[in-house]
């Protein structure tokens, strides 16, 4: 464990399993998203309440979810940052920063989509959305401070403050539903209870669900490969393997 | 399958517009990230090949500067 840790310090070591992984990481997200796509669009039963509209579920809520983990694992990586000064935890900072916010854009508009036909409102200022909203003006002014301050360094760590600070929101969204009289429901898949929908609809859901965070997987590992690649450039392993590329 | 026809499925019992929308903006959002993650790591690539080339050719002395130092000695 420990080993793994000090691995995770070098820069080169996870350019290196980055792009090992990176083909499976693909072809199981293309995989996993076309089943759980075609299953849910195409084989899932109507809702006895909302006919097909639900159907939105099996995009809003792999979104949703993610949303909130890429932004977890942001605070992690800020906190372990900070505390054992690792490098590559900026670099995963800055690449799932555009990424997390992107997906929260998407759960805010799959959910809006969904909130139409079935409660009649694109949107209602709750506990729920009005915190998943503010989860996306939190992304947008990491990015936003991390471009405004020249010096990399004092970025980082200017950076890294505010998304911990930022992680409060997490916990407020997750019991926004239950803490707050909301117009979105209470959660219908948890970790302890048998889920409130029948596995026709919830196996396609965590196949999507799967799928999403593999595709996230895969861009982060892309994205800090291009980063690790400019912050390293100086370095004998990337000047070796530049060469080798040009030759090509 | 739960729809008897292509149009049944397009038309998803009135809420075709809602569900679209959602699956579409998910595909070009998420195809769009993916192409972006490529192509920036494909101009970071030529972007350092050139500069290491440029670094190369600035270190290496020309035949001018070597006849001119020669001269002087």
């Amino acid at each position: 464990m420990w080993s793994f840790f000090h691995k995770m310090g070098s820069p080169k070591w996870f350019y290196d399993i980055a792009q090992r992984w990176k083909p499976w990481l693909a072809i199981g997200a293309l995989l996993l998203l076309l089943v759980g796509m075609v299953w849910g669009l195409l084989f899932a039963p109507k809702d006895y309440l909302q006919a097909q509209s639900y159907r939105i579920i099996f995009i809003h809520v792999p979104t949703a979810l993610l949303a909130q983990s890429c932004y977890i694992a942001m605070a992690l990586a800020a906190l372990v940052g900070m505390v054992w000064k690792m490098k590559l935890a900026d670099v995963f900072i800055k690449t799932a920063a555009p990424v997390g916010a992107v997906i929260t854009f998407l759960a805010l508009l799959t959910g809006a989509a969904w909130g139409k036909p079935t409660w009649g409102t694109w949107w209602v200022w709750d506990a729920r959305l009005t915190s998943m909203l503010l989860l996306l003006f939190i992304y947008l002014g990491i990015i936003a401070l991390r471009a405004a301050i020249d010096e990399a360094q004092a970025a980082a760590r200017a950076v890294a403050i505010l998304t911990l600070v930022g992680v409060v929101n997490i916990p407020i969204i997750k019991y926004s539903v239950e803490v707050f009289n909301t117009l979105h429901q209470k959660a219908s898949i948890t970790l302890t209870a048998k889920p409130a929908m029948p596995p026709e609809m919830y196996i396609p859901l965590l196949i999507m669900v799967l799928g999403c965070y593999l595709v996230f997987a895969w861009l982060i590992f892309q994205r800090m490969q291009t980063e690790i690649l400019f912050r390293e450039r100086r370095t004998r392993w990337v000047q070796d393997w530049l060469r080798t590329q040009s030759s090509s | 399958m739960q729809f008897e026809s292509l149009a049944a499925f397009i038309a998803m019992d009135g809420q075709g517009f809602y569900i679209w929308l959602s699956y579409g903006f998910f595909l070009v959002c998420f195809m769009g990230l993916v192409l972006a993650a490529l192509r920036e790591r494909r101009l970071m690539v030529a972007q350092l090949a050139r500069q290491m080339r440029r670094d190369a050719l600035s270190r290496k002395p020309t035949a001018a500067h070597t006849e001119t130092s020669q001269e002087i000695l």
